[in-house]
């Protein structure tokens, strides 16, 4: 079933082989839902290997069954996890402790709830040393210290008494690395490790973990949903999908040319830092799917444009193709041929931006931290910004740059501590109610989290109809047909108005959040993170339901976002914020291609691409 | 990236949802009421038949008991089963069965009165905490001075002003209740006035106060529910309470504490005595436990 | 940690002296003249003339709140005109009792409630698990005065092994006292000890279901460590301020509990005093009690902010 790899002989048996693994939760109703179907993958010593999935592909669900960690009602129902031969999943829980940590060490997703809030961070290196049989307690010590260096947290013996929240999350994502060294294993097993950090804070985690793979040996696999990871860090990738693996061969081959069609989807979706403003994204149809409802056949045949009949009914093996590269895909297996590049991405038709309509000058806001006097936190510092009719303005910044805060102060949700917002040339800065009232109708806001941003008492339909009703607008009838309107306008079916927000995925709910932000019919949508919650494939629609809609209706977007390479796709101009402040703006493309400032140079450096490895100088160029 | 859990509550959602076909839920999964799914649980369901007995022979006093609460018969402590009075007499020869009956309906009547204005007060006192702030501090150190006054200690306090009584034991309980709701209702709005959903609200035009009663204060009360539950319980131990420490409803007037109080010195020679207030006291408050934990389990998912 | 205790510090006064305040005008607030009202109907005017010198009626008020403040900080109370004796030296008796019933229940609530939580959360035997969540439940469920009659039907009437009510003070006899103080001890304690157990039990629960008990058990940390030195002390803190306020609660039901058992602690003093209208030795054992409820609750702050160093350092 391996894969033998040209470039090294195949050792007489892998470190970890992978054989038909299932994994079942119990559901809601109690059914069970099979969150992992017959998976199989082998690991060689040294090797660095990505699974690469979306919401739902089970690739985290997989990472703690390897080491039978599996949640509440998970449980490993079919197969085995071999390691030098010994079936973990047969294990006892004793020969299961002594893997742990010793033999496969483990780093998760959210460095700020992983460690333990009222242990230091010595205490957290003492436990795992202590637990792999060091009993001398200043060898613990010494040994912490050496571990906390080796991951690059400056003056470890000073630090090493310290508590967890006083270290910030990339340094607390180190600690919890040197937690997997201290037993010195074979495999690390890194789920999401940088998804909660910043794209500059992520480049320094990776790095680190390709020179620990690199100088001890140990192998990585790494778990995430960001393909340009993958490119940046793995030999070897795993696709996952609905539960189980449906591509997984070396990162060049399958990031060039990919075998299944949701690999292909995938890659297409993700967008390019490459391509040039106004390229519209192509998304993959659908949701992610839902476990309870998966029956036979392959999982993405309903999302998929290459689907036969027998897609449906037969589940597709993963079979060889060709040299390493396996796919799970019926078609794939009589294709000769790689599958057939994407269509070139089509452009944003949209007509050219007209008169200014938003005017921000020297906007200020500051925070006072409780208890501490004097000088706060300042979130704005002397922003300034225009914003014309049928115009996207980009802005992009890690967290803590003050992005969301200039959100909501556009968006009247906030007050600004100083400076002056214009509205069509008139002042709104400190506006009366009655002024309030009238900005409000013009200027609407979608917020980041599809989950927060919908009350869960209220119907859809309420929900949309709020604002109409807020100013006003037709009675009860006029209203329904109006909010019927917007959901189609939005791509929902207008029948959904009396279910609740919490029977829609991510993708839905931030449509039914467009859908209320446009009820009153604004000129200006303030678009606060409008993606970052949603996978990549979802993504893609979502943010070409919003440049359509700034072609038909004409609106002027305000689109916020962490990731420089969607910004630019959808934006005119772009503003980087750094610190509370705007350090460049400009064109999307001329600040992309020619980036003056420093921080602008270190944002594009540490985006990672989904392009195979040889991609990586651009960045060494990129900081000279 | 906001992390996106692998296996969180699968999306009930699979249908193809392209960008230009109108997409829908999966099934009109109207979501049950979570009061409603708590209140039909097993648990909740013995609670709601114990409390129901209790408060029906309550109401129904004067049609089931045989005699009035104050009437003496001439045999002092009777034993169970007497003819005429089924749970015996007291030491002052009063039917006990009755006694018990019009106990029940005095604790109704107090607990009725207390605990809706304690309530209502606690959520006035936390109304205006959210206003402004200061008023916030004022509130909070309102409340910090009730609750140091713990239990009967604040029942003495009560007392000493009043003296023993109806009003005072009302007094007692719906002080003692308004920290409890003042507090979580403060909490509740403060909790929800940071969620998204209600600057979205605010960004889409609505009112201060259509903020405050449409979105705010639905999702800021759930625990309110289960407090009323909860509540309803320590009343009846106030009301006890009080009446053990001679400073409740004066005799000769039954409650369930007094009748219970009145037995303690006969518990060695007429056990009985005590068996009527003991058993209805205890359906009460455990009815009323089971049914604040059913109702707290299925608020708490 | 001092800086901490600054900051508690002036709110805890400030609450103190609202209490005080109210406390002292509970007299003021009684319609018509204090002195004759609390001397009943039949009293002498000697008897009233005594009252109104031991309360200082005629000064202004202010230093009538200052000389009562005044006495209870030195101790000396003055002689008691109802109930006859040394004011100073009822409380001290009283104090005795009702301390030695709150702790011994303290103790009760700590044991009984550590055990409740820890086995509830983590044995392994379902029937354990059962057991003690009908025993919790119950002992929520049942008000101290029916657990009280309980407890003396069944250990003092129908097994007759221990006294119905009463005290021996510790010292004379300490097996006797024990016996005496068993009852009112458990009685007290049980709600408390639940209500703690169920506390504790859902603590090590959700500490036990926190990311960073994962990330331990991937380090292969085993359980039984994993429960005691990595989810207990993240359980502890709430428990602790929760243990604080029920300490506060034993204060109150110790009232309660004492007039079920016939324990002459302070709880039966105050009886005593409504009953037969001494309101100052009434004041003077309210401010007592909630004195010593608010000193509770700030030890209880301070413990609080030992164990959770994220307080600590805010």
């Amino acid at each position: 079933m391996t894969a033998p790899d040209p470039a090294s002989p195949r050792p007489p048996r892998p470190l970890l082989e992978v054989r038909g693994l299932g994994v079942d939760f119990t559901g809601p109703d109690g059914s069970p839902l099979h969150a992992v179907r017959g998976l199989s993958f082998t690991l060689r010593r040294g090797e660095t290997l990505a699974v690469v999935g979306e919401s739902g592909s089970g690739k985290s669900t997989t990472a703690l069954a390897l080491t039978r960690m599996l949640p509440g009602t998970g449980r490993i129902t079919t197969g085995s996890v071999l390691l030098d031969g010994q079936d973990l999943a047969a294990a006892t829980d004793e020969e299961l402790r002594a893997v742990r940590g010793a033999r496969i060490g483990m780093i998760f997703q959210d460095p700020m709830t992983a460690l333990n809030p009222v242990l230091s961070v010595g205490r957290h290196l003492d436990e795992v040393l202590r637990a792999h049989g060091e009993r001398d307690r200043a060898a613990r010590r010494a040994r912490a210290v050496d571990l906390l260096d080796r991951v690059g947290i400056p003056e470890p013996h000073r630090r090493i008494d310290d508590h967890p929240h006083q270290f910030s999350g990339g340094q607390r994502q180190r600690i919890l690395i040197a937690m997997a060294l201290a037993g010195e294993p074979d495999i690390l097993l890194a789920d999401e490790p940088t998804t909660a950090l910043d794209a500059t804070v992520q480049e320094q985690i990776l790095t680190l973990l390709a020179d620990l793979n690199r100088e001890t040996g140990t192998a990585l696999v790494l778990i995430t949903h960001n393909m340009g990871v993958v490119a940046r860090s793995c030999a070897r990738v795993l696709v996952m999908y609905g539960g189980t693996v449906v591509e997984d061969g070396p990162t060049a081959e399958v990031l060039t040319r990919p075998r299944h069609p949701y690999t292909a989807g995938l890659l297409a979706a993700v967008p390019r830092l490459s391509a040039p403003s106004g390229t519209r994204l192509t998304g993959i149809p659908g949701s992610p799917p839902d476990l309870a409802l998966l029956g036979d056949g392959c999982a993405f045949a309903a999302r998929c444009t290459l689907a036969e009949d027998r897609c449906r009914t037969g589940t597709p093996p993963l079979v060889e193709l060709t040299d390493g590269v396996r796919a799970a895909c019926l078609p794939a297996a009589g294709r000769t041929e790689p599958l057939p590049a994407p269509p070139p991405p089509a452009r944003i038709d949209r007509p050219a931006p007209g008169a200014v309509v938003l005017e921000a000058e020297g906007l200020v806001k500051t925070y006072r931290r409780r208890g501490v006097r004097g000088a706060g936190f300042t979130a704005l510092d002397r922003v300034s910004l225009t914003l014309a009719e049928g115009e996207t303005l980009g802005i992009v910044g890690e967290s803590g740059s003050g992005k969301s805060t200039l959100a909501r102060v556009l968006a009247h949700a906030h007050p600004s501590d100083g400076g002056t917002l214009r509205l069509r040339g008139e002042d709104v800065t400190r506006p009366s109610r009655r002024a309030l009232h009238a900005v409000r109708r013009q200027v609407q806001m979608v917020f980041q989290d599809p989950y927060a941003s919908l009350n869960p008492r209220m119907t859809v339909g309420q929900i949309v109809a709020e604002p109409l009703i807020a100013f006003g607008l037709g009675d009860r009838d006029e209203r329904a047909a109006r909010v019927a309107e917007l959901l189609t306008l939005a791509g929902l079916d207008p029948a959904v108005a009396d279910r609740h927000p919490r029977a829609f995925s991510g993708g839905q709910r931030q449509r039914i959040g467009i859908a209320r932000a446009l009820a009153p019919g604004p000129s200006v949508l303030i678009c606060d993170e409008p993606v970052s919650a949603l996978d990549v494939s979802v993504q893609a629609q979502i943010v070409g339901l919003l440049t359509d809609l700034q072609r038909d209706l004409g609106l002027a977007l305000v689109f916020i976002a962490h990731d420089l390479a969607v910004v630019r796709q959808v934006s005119h101009r772009i503003a980087v914020m750094h610190r509370g402040r705007i350090v460049e703006s400009g064109s999307a493309d001329e600040v992309c291609e020619h980036p003056q400032d420093p921080y602008t140079r270190a944002l594009l450096a540490a985006a990672p691409e989904p392009v195979p490895v040889q991609h990586t100088p651009r960045k060494a160029e990129a900081l000279a | 990236m906001t992390p996106t859990p692998d296996l969180a509550p699968a999306s009930p959602e699979a249908l193809p949802d392209s960008l230009r076909k109108p997409v829908g839920a999966r099934k009109a999964v109207r979501p049950r009421h979570p009061y409603r799914a708590a209140l039909s649980t097993a648990r909740a369901r013995t609670g709601l038949v114990l409390v129901g007995v209790v408060v029906l022979a309550g109401l129904l006093a004067p049609v089931l008991a045989g005699h009035g609460p104050t009437d003496q018969s001439g045999q002092s402590l009777a034993a169970l089963g007497t003819p005429g009075h089924p749970l015996g007499t007291d030491d002052l020869g009063r039917d006990l069965l009755s006694r018990v009956l019009y106990g029940i309906r005095a604790d109704l009547g107090i607990i009725a009165i207390a605990v809706p204005l304690g309530a209502a007060l606690g959520c006035l006192f936390a109304l205006a905490a959210a206003a402004h702030p200061v008023a916030d501090t004022l509130v909070q150190r309102v409340f910090d001075l009730i609750l140091a006054f713990p239990g009967l200690i604040l029942a003495l306090a009560v007392t000493a002003i009043l003296g023993p009584g109806r009003l005072p034991v009302v007094l007692v309980i719906a002080l003692a209740e308004i920290p409890a709701f003042g507090r979580l209702l403060r909490g509740g709005i403060l909790v929800q006035r940071e969620r998204e959903y209600v600057t979205a609200a605010r960004v889409g035009g609505s009112s201060g106060p259509r903020v405050l009663v449409r979105h705010i204060l639905p999702n800021a009360a759930d625990p309110l529910i289960v407090q009323i539950a909860v509540s309803l319980t320590v009343a009846v131990f106030i009301e006890g309470a009080m009446s053990f420490l001679g400073v409740g409803v004066r005799p000769p007037e039954p409650t369930l504490g007094s009748v219970l109080s009145q037995s303690m010195p006969y518990l060695d020679q007429a056990p009985h005595f005590a068996a009527g207030p003991l058993i209805t006291v205890t359906a009460l408050v455990l009815g009323l436990s089971l049914i604040a934990e059913a109702l707290n389990r299925e608020t708490r998912r | 940690m001092r800086s901490y205790l600054l900051r508690r510090l002036p709110s805890a006064l400030l609450v103190l002296f609202a209490a005080s305040f109210l406390i002292f005008a509970i007299l003021r607030l009684v319609p018509g003249d204090p002195a004759t009202s609390l001397a009943g109907p039949d009293a002498s005017p000697a008897t009233v003339a005594a009252i109104r010198d031991r309360l200082g009626l005629d000064a202004p008020l202010l230093s009538q709140y200052a000389h009562w403040i005044g006495s209870l900080l030195t101790g000396d109370l003055g002689p008691s005109y109802a109930i006859g004796g040394d004011v100073s030296d009822l409380i001290g008796d009283g104090l005795g009792a009702t301390t030695e019933l709150t702790l011994a229940a303290l103790l009760f609530v700590i044991l009984l409630g550590t055990a409740f939580g820890i086995l509830g959360a983590t044995s392994r035997s379902r029937w354990i698990r059962s057991a003690i969540r009908v025993t919790t439940t119950a002992a929520l469920a049942a008000p101290p005065f029916v657990s009280g009659v309980l407890l003396v039907v069944l250990f003092a009437v129908v097994l007759g092994v221990l006294p119905p009510g009463g005290r021996v003070a510790f010292f004379d006899a300490p097996d006797l006292a024990a016996q005496y103080l068993l009852l009112p001890a458990l009685c007290l304690a049980l709600p408390s000890a639940a209500v703690l157990g169920r506390y504790l039990k859902d603590g090590i629960e959700r500490a036990l279901a926190e990311d960073c008990i994962r990330t331990a058990t991937a380090a292969g940390i085993a359980p039984r460590r994993l429960l005691w030195r990595h989810a207990l002390p993240g359980a502890l803190p709430p428990v602790v301020t929760l243990l604080g306020m029920q300490t506060g609660h034993l204060l109150g039901g110790a009232v309660l509990v004492e007039a079920i058992f016939a324990w002459p602690g302070l709880g039966q003093l105050a009886e005593q005093g409504l009953q037969r209208r001494d309101y100052p030795v009434v004041q003077d054992l309210l401010l007592l009690l909630v004195a010593a409820f608010v000193v509770v609750q700030l030890l209880t702050d301070l413990v609080h902010a030992w164990l959770d160093p994220r307080i600590r350092w805010e």
